[in-house]
């Protein structure tokens, strides 16, 4: 081009959306406000979903039959984030994972705490630790940490 | 019988970390070039398939803004918002369907404009996983990656050595957007740590970067070059969206996927093909691509890698060109792919050529921790 | 009709927000030169080499030849209106005080067209191909505001 002329420009695109959960999460959502989890069972294949959804991904089949699993499981995967989407340092590490609760089929979010990096593996048998007042959302469970052992 | 597809022409923009030219001019540039270098006319193309995304573009309907300089003017234009290597895909369709003899695919974008790892974030479930800050692209391959370490044994290292032999793969081409003439496993491992167990050189860069292929029916592909590349077969499979409804020790789509595009080739066993050009956004994802391609074992891909066997020289060379960890302009990697198989086969990739390969390989990725997977198998 | 009432159970939301901070690169040189004009009253264009067509505003890719545009054109003359349309709500949605005409308008010599704000007349009294020219401001700065509005030449 016979002018070069390159000029940068901020964004100002900041829309907001409400998403709507749909009936089968306002269900786990409640029941985490009443401190449980609740899970799906596909008639088909008997696959359990946590967190709930409508249709077995496998069998393609509606799902209705609610199951309560237990706020306890094993680790499935973990990790430590140091730095945020942008790339710019975080004040704290997060340590967090894919938990599976006993009796679900799928695996959990949920942060980690209170653990010693060794003892971090695959089966790792963990509790949740529930916030004291809950209002219905994924904050209701603050965190996982290690199962203490029955005496 | 669906006719047979070739690749006539390709053109690669330089992929750069950061470009001072806007994507107009970009993608402007490289079309000319593409067009006049290889002797065909804007014309003689039928149909113009562009590939960008609406979220890295910061625009809807992102290519509405980008047809003047693809060369797209009244033609029959559109739109692949998925990886490059599925735009080829649609495009060979459009050929194969008998109604358009000869296509050009544009794919772009560009990386140090918009924040890439939060665009990729938006994927996640607004209604469940967002709510957990902590999740973004890095970090949810990072559980992926720790799943399969864990699954098998692995260490960090399993994962530099893939960034060793991509970044000095890389170094040897001169179209990357990074590469390092030497590099060592512990300079993987001291670089910084974004998310345990990944490190900056175990991740995608952020990308500037274009590419155009060409691609024409059997007839007029002889007639626009006396080396084409035939689309011998292609595969593509998806996953499901959830990270802990996934087995996140493998890649079944893409399992899948190869097996169907061999079937399609008439390929008996991966061995057969020379050279493969995959994207693996991240270490550990080439370790499971290899797997999931048939190369290796489940579990055994570090120990193919160690023998040796995907080096430039090896028995079954796994990203010659530097793959994505070198360069990755989003949208247009699966094409940059399918450009360097394409080279391969016709022994025009200079420094980073392996040795006579029949058939190529090209694959392209899509979505949280490779949820889609597309293969191409090219050969002469 | 139980399943019907289950349907209707009202949901609560989540908030999604779109933080992406894009930091768009674009080539201004030839819409800066274009405003440039303005300051001294003049409209410029850009003509293609190959098909001759004239753009305002310039552009610098011709899309039918796939060409560099580097020739520039002065147009001088009345601009014609095209298309038009009478806005009576904003954006938002609220009602205008005063009708609000919108037009594509040619200017003499163009092959491209412009858009608009054509003032000083009623909007039942607007007809396609009446001509136009444009209301300067009294202080130009070189923007594209320059251009207040168009009236009926």
């Amino acid at each position: 081009m016979e002018e070069k002329g390159i000029t940068q420009v901020r964004s100002i695109i900041n829309p907001e959306y409400r998403y709507s959960v749909g009936r089968y999460l306002e269900r786990f959502y409640q029941g985490l406000e009443a401190g449980k989890i609740w899970g799906i069972k596909c008639p088909r294949c008997g696959m359990v979903y946590v967190p709930p959804r409508w249709i077995c991904y496998k069998c393609y089949q509606k799902m209705e039959e609610w199951i309560e699993v237990k706020d306890r499981g094993v680790l499935k995967s973990w990790s430590q984030l140091y730095v945020s989407a942008r790339k710019n340092p975080l004040k704290e590490p997060v340590l967090f994972g894919l938990i599976q609760l006993d009796g679900a089929d799928t695996a959990i979010y949920g942060e980690l705490r209170d653990l010693k990096p060794e003892q971090l593996k695959v089966g790792l048998r963990l509790k949740a630790v529930w916030k004291k007042e809950r209002k219905g959302a994924v904050s209701d469970i603050e965190y996982f940490t290690l199962e203490e052992k029955e005496a | 019988m669906l006719r047979r597809v070739g690749i006539v022409a390709w053109e690669q923009s330089k992929s750069e970390l950061e470009k001072e030219e806007p994507r107009e001019d970009m993608i402007y540039y490289l079309v000319k070039a593409l067009l006049e270098k290889n002797e065909i006319k804007r014309e003689e193309i039928d149909t113009v398939i562009q590939c960008s995304n609406d979220y890295y573009d910061g625009r809807t309907i992102s290519n509405v803004f980008t047809v003047v300089p693809s060369g797209a003017y009244l033609k029959q234009e559109t739109k692949v918002e998925q990886d490059g290597a599925w735009a080829v895909f649609y495009a060979m369709m459009r050929i194969a369907s008998g109604h358009f003899d000869t296509a050009l695919v544009v794919g772009y974008s560009k990386g140090s404009e918009f924040d890439p790892w939060l665009a990729h974030s938006y994927c996640l479930d607004p209604t469940y996983d967002r709510q957990f800050k902590f999740l973004n692209d890095c970090s949810c391959s990072a559980l992926q990656a720790r799943a399969y370490m864990e699954a098998y044994n692995l260490t960090p290292q399993d994962l530099a050595l893939v960034s060793v032999k991509n970044l000095t793969n890389g170094a040897k081409n001169p179209l990357s957007a990074r590469g390092f003439s030497q590099l060592t496993v512990e300079q993987v491992l001291e670089s910084p740590l974004y998310s345990d167990p990944l490190r900056e050189l175990m991740c995608y860069p952020f990308t500037d970067g274009a590419c155009a292929i060409v691609l024409a029916s059997e007839e007029k592909a002889k007639k626009l070059t006396d080396k084409p590349v035939w689309i011998l077969g292609v595969s593509c499979s998806q996953e499901e969206a959830y990270l802990g409804a996934r087995d996140l020790t493998q890649l079944s789509s893409l399992k899948k996927s190869a097996e169907k595009a061999y079937k399609m080739a008439g390929i008996n066993s991966p061995s057969e093909i020379g050279v493969f050009e995959v994207s693996e956004f991240y270490a550990h994802q080439e370790l499971m691509i290899t797997e999931a391609l048939g190369l290796a074992e489940p579990g055994k891909g570090a120990e193919l890698l160690k023998k040796g066997d995907t080096q430039l020289n090896g028995k079954h060379p796994v990203n010659p060109s530097g793959g994505a960890l070198s360069a990755n302009p989003l949208c247009a990697t699966g094409m940059l792919r399918i450009m360097e198989a394409g080279k391969q086969l016709r022994g025009e990739a200079g420094e980073h050529q392996v040795d006579h390969p029949q058939l190529a390989l090209a694959h392209g990725q899509y979505g949280i921790c490779a949820q889609s997977n597309i293969v191409l198998i090219l050969g002469r | 009709m139980g399943e019907e009432k289950e349907l209707k159970l009202e949901t609560r939301s989540v908030k999604g927000y779109w933080d992406i901070q894009y930091r768009w690169r674009f080539n201004t040189a030839y819409l800066a030169k274009y405003a440039q004009g303005l300051k001294d009253k003049k409209i410029l264009g850009t003509r293609c080499p190959k098909c001759q067509r004239v753009f305002v505003p310039p552009t610098y890719i011709c899309g039918r030849c796939l060409v560099e545009i580097k020739d520039w054109v002065e147009l001088k003359g009345e601009a014609e209106l095209i298309a038009y349309t009478v806005a009576y709500s904003a954006i938002t949605g609220e009602e205008l005080k005063e009708p609000n005409i919108i037009g594509m308008i040619k200017f003499e010599g163009a092959d491209s067209w412009s858009l608009a704000q054509i003032k000083e007349i009623k909007p039942e009294e607007v007809r396609i191909g009446i001509k136009l020219k444009p209301v300067w401001k009294e202080e130009r700065k070189g923007q594209l505001g320059d251009i207040k509005y168009f009236v009926p030449a």
